[in-house]
């Protein structure tokens, strides 16, 4: 029996110490390596592994690289409506999808930007330019980006928060595009930022990458891991973990997981005394 | 040994785990790694951008000038060459100096027509410093940029004669609120003070010394709401007098400033002096009457009524689009195409250029140039086959001829133009895409009046090689241990299985697992340490506990912690028939030899222990 107790407790360590040791997920908090948001989880971004009711949090993260579940993006409209922000940063065609549930026509493009003369290391990493604006105050003015895609505004009111220079291509079509644009829903703002790459590690520290980071967070930001793309085991047994303990925290599998051990303690007494 | 078949299932679940997320493709958004990304720069573009940026500080645009060297600075280009980060080094503190230069020019200027002599004469000094500063960096920059790019040679040695002059000015002026110790006063008036666009002013007034002595011969500079419009000579009195014309400009109030501003060589201090005037004009009314909201590839069509003169020009805007039209007794009515720009939200310029006395104006209004969307409908197997092709029917609503259009899946796609609303594709998958849902995407291009659309639907895409995989893994260990290569483990009741044994009758008593176990454990702890890990002696003991658990559970006399195995044996003797005694004393009897004798059981111990055990549990 001992052994057993014993076994049980090697295999759970196990389990949580591959789910928390160093990620190699893309834009996943605990990545260390280039492509990680580790740096940005120390700037101001705080993981979310669900969204169990009101949002209460200066701005809101999302790279929707699988589908978002309705009731995700319903609690996701009414933050914004309610006076929120929500950046969405382009992760894949299921970020299109999460911009036409929340009622929004403006969309990620496929085509890739490329500017041969103002870039960061080559075409593919071009250079945008912040834009005054009344609307998001941003305090960075020159931002790099990597393998970015043209923003197509198509609702009333949206303002655009960078561009790329005149210099820049998409496909056919000449520069500069918009990258970083704000458009206005209800009392809040949906930021929409045209690649994940801008705060991942190896651009973070880069031209006003951090500083367009700490403007857009407004304090502390919630960013929703659970949906980045789960096709990683490691970031799979986590997401698994985290949910977990966010659903114990409800009420009332929080209340009984508390009596828990005062219930089964009075079960063992009561079962010896009759013996 | 629990503990390492746990672990090794936890193992075996993540590994099951990483196996199913790799068959679980998802469409995410690739990324390059900046740090293994080869370096390929554009000096040439980059160096011309510099040049700009000299333009712009040449022209006194700092901020702009400031913003694209700052953009500058983080290419590629000036990070990797170290001619071009010293370039941008010194352009950049060019920029910086002259634009703190201007502004201490400026303040000194204010202090010297404030009176404030000795707060300008300081701020001339770090004027001075700024200035001979900005000229060796200038020299610098020009070098730099002729070296660097000599076809552009002309260009930027334009750019720094104009530099040049300018801060070969401003350090005269310095120089002269250093050294000249005489402040000037200067009045002005203006008559008509209130005038007609067009009309003509006579502005004069006196320029003396602070004490009151007149300038004589001192040029004086009229300015009408900044611009320089004309100029006096002051007579041997201090008085000057001039006409100016009012020039087009449509403000209600207008400031007419005198600037007295005299040569290096002089011995008095610059002095300004400023009145208004009130300007009559006639407003333009404008009336507007357009196509709010346009469908992609329609007409805007404009028409409106402008006030004043009947011809009159007007400017119009849309987007990057600009014309130009003539009023016809006071209207105007243009139509515009669509088609040269895209969907979406613009603004409608329309700007009405002065004409005499009618002053211009402006008109701002919302457009909508608003496309179709294209909904692909796409009839296509759920399940494909990597490396078959897939055949997909599509049908795109609403469509125009050439509407193009890509449909890809993992990783192959065909681009084609459409020359009928429904067609049939058949799409190669690749051999080597992973098994899981993927993505059938159907993008459709923009084409006036189509704004584009997009249709994604995932298709389970089975990979036999994938499954194949571990089936030909399992196989392959099959057939090593098949051949003796790898050695699969046998339990001690299987090897025994393998020896002869007595014939069986039908019932047989089987102890359950855990009593055997712990009667085997009270056996050992009875033995030396010493013998208990040799495993012909721990097979002895094993049968030994199998034989006692089943004569337990037969008998109901069970093996207490105190007792010896003779005890035992003695202790039972009365409840089991002589030939099974017989057999458990012979099993103690091979179990003790086992356990208590320096010898080792043999093979045929061990095999006959196996057997009497067998026999008891019959």
């Amino acid at each position: 029996m001992r052994w057993i107790l014993l076994s049980i407790i090697a295999v759970v360590v196990l389990i949580i110490a591959v789910a928390l040791g160093p990620s190699l997920a893309p834009f996943d908090v605990n990545n260390t390596y280039w492509d990680g948001y580790s740096t940005a989880a120390s700037i101001c971004l705080k993981p979310a592994y669900a969204l169990n009711g009101p949002i209460n949090a200066s701005a809101v993260f999302v790279i929707p690289e699988i589908r978002i579940p309705r009731s995700q993006a319903d609690l996701l409209l009414n933050y914004v409506e309610g006076g929120g922000r929500l950046v969405v940063i382009n992760g894949g065609p299921w970020s299109n999808e999460l911009l036409r549930e929340l009622g929004l026509s403006s969309r990620f493009l496929n085509t890739v930007i490329q500017d041969q003369t103002l870039n960061y290391v080559n075409n593919k990493f071009p250079l945008a330019f912040a834009i005054s604006n009344p609307a998001i105050p941003i305090n960075a003015s020159v931002i790099v980006l990597d393998n970015a895609t043209p923003i197509m505004i198509e609702d009333p009111g949206a303002v655009i928060l960078a561009e790329t220079s005149p210099f820049s291509r998409a496909g056919n079509e000449s520069g500069p595009f918009p990258v970083i644009v704000a458009i206005p829903l209800g009392r809040g703002y949906v930021i929409l930022i045209s690649t994940p790459s801008v705060f991942m590690n190896s651009l973070i520290n880069e031209a006003g990458n951090s500083e367009l980071l700490r403007d857009l967070c407004n304090g502390t930001a919630l960013y929703l891991e659970n949906t980045l793309a789960m096709n990683n085991a490691q970031l799979l047994t986590r997401s698994y973990l985290y949910t977990a303990y966010s659903v114990m925290l409800t009420y009332p599998l929080n209340y009984l997981l508390i009596t828990l051990p005062l219930l089964i303690s009075s079960i063992v007494l009561l079962i010896r005394s009759k013996k | 040994m629990r503990t390492i078949y746990l672990a090794l299932a936890a193992l075996a679940v993540i590994a099951v785990l990483a196996y199913i997320s790799h068959a679980v493709v998802i469409q995410t958004m690739p990324v390059l790694n900046p740090l293994n990304e080869r370096l390929s720069v554009n000096v040439t573009g980059v160096v011309e951008l510099y040049i700009t940026a000299l333009g712009l500080t040449s022209t006194g645009n700092y901020t702009m000038a400031m913003h694209l060297l700052k953009a500058l600075g983080v290419t590629g280009a000036v990070r990797s060459l170290p001619t071009l980060a010293a370039l941008h080094t010194h352009e950049e503190r060019l920029a910086s100096l002259m634009a703190e230069l201007e502004g201490v020019y400026e303040d000194a200027l204010s202090q010297v027509l404030m009176g404030n002599v000795s707060g300008a004469r300081y701020l001339a000094v770090e004027g001075l410093v700024l200035d001979s500063e900005a000229y060796g960096e200038l020299n610098t920059v020009t070098n730099l940029l002729t070296t660097i790019y000599p076809n552009a040679t002309g260009q930027v040695m334009s750019m720094a004669a104009a530099m040049r002059v300018r801060l070969i000015s401003i350090n005269e002026t310095l120089i002269k609120i250093l050294y000249s110790p005489i402040t000037t006063n200067m009045t002005i008036m203006a008559i008509p003070n209130i005038v007609v666009v067009g009309g003509s002013v006579t502005v004069f007034g006196r320029l003396t010394t602070s004490n009151g002595t007149a300038i004589p011969n001192a040029t004086i500079t009229i300015y009408v709401d900044g611009v320089p419009t004309g100029s006096a000579i002051t007579n041997s009195t201090g008085y000057y007098i001039v006409n100016v014309t009012v020039p087009p400009i449509y403000k209600p109030i207008l400031p007419i400033k005198a600037l007295y501003n005299p040569p290096p060589t002089s011995k008095y201090l610059p002095t300004q002096a400023v009145t208004n005037i009130t300007v009559i004009y006639n407003s333009t009314y404008i009336a507007i009457n357009y196509t709010g909201a346009v469908l992609w590839g329609g007409q805007i069509n404009v028409s409106g009524f402008i006030s004043g003169p009947p011809n009159r020009l007007i400017t119009l805007s849309i987007g990057n689009l600009n014309m130009s039209i003539t009023t016809v007794n006071n209207a105007f009515n243009i139509s515009i195409p669509t088609s040269d720009l895209l969907p979406g939200n613009y603004s409608l310029s329309i700007y009405v250029t002065p004409n005499g006395t009618y002053a211009p104006t402006t008109y701002v209004g919302a457009l909508m140039i608003y496309a179709l969307i294209a909904k692909p409908n796409v009839s296509v197997s759920n399940v494909a086959i990597a490396g078959l092709p897939v055949r997909a029917s599509i049908n795109v609503s609403p469509w125009v001829s050439g509407l193009p259009i890509t449909v890809s899946l993992g990783g192959s796609a065909i681009s084609l133009n459409l020359t009928s609303p429904n067609i049939t594709i058949t799409l190669a998958t690749p051999l080597l895409l992973g098994m899981g849902v993927h993505d059938l995407v159907v993008n459709v291009g923009q084409r006036p009046p189509i704004g584009g659309g997009y249709y994604a639907r995932g298709i389970f895409v089975v990979n036999p090689l994938e499954i194949a995989l571990p089936a030909i893994a399992l196989i392959m260990v099959m057939f090593l241990a098949r051949f003796g290569i790898v050695r699969l483990r046998r339990s001690p009741q299987q090897e025994t299985q393998a020896l002869p044994t007595l014939p069986m009758t039908a019932t047989i008593t089987t102890p359950r697992p855990a009593e055997v176990k712990a009667i085997e454990e009270r056996i050992i702890k009875l033995a030396p340490s010493g013998k208990i890990n040799i495993p012909s002696v721990k097979e002895v003991v094993m049968a030994l506990s199998q034989a006692i658990a089943t004569v337990s559970m037969k008998t109901e006399v069970k093996l207490k912690p105190t007792q010896t195995l003779r005890e035992y044996l003695t202790a039972i003797r009365e409840k089991l028939d002589p030939q099974a005694y017989s057999a458990l004393s012979e099993l103690v009897g091979i179990a003790e030899y086992a356990l208590y004798s320096p010898r080792v059981p043999t093979p045929i111990d061990v095999a006959r222990a196996w057997e009497l055990a067998k026999v008891l549990s019959q």
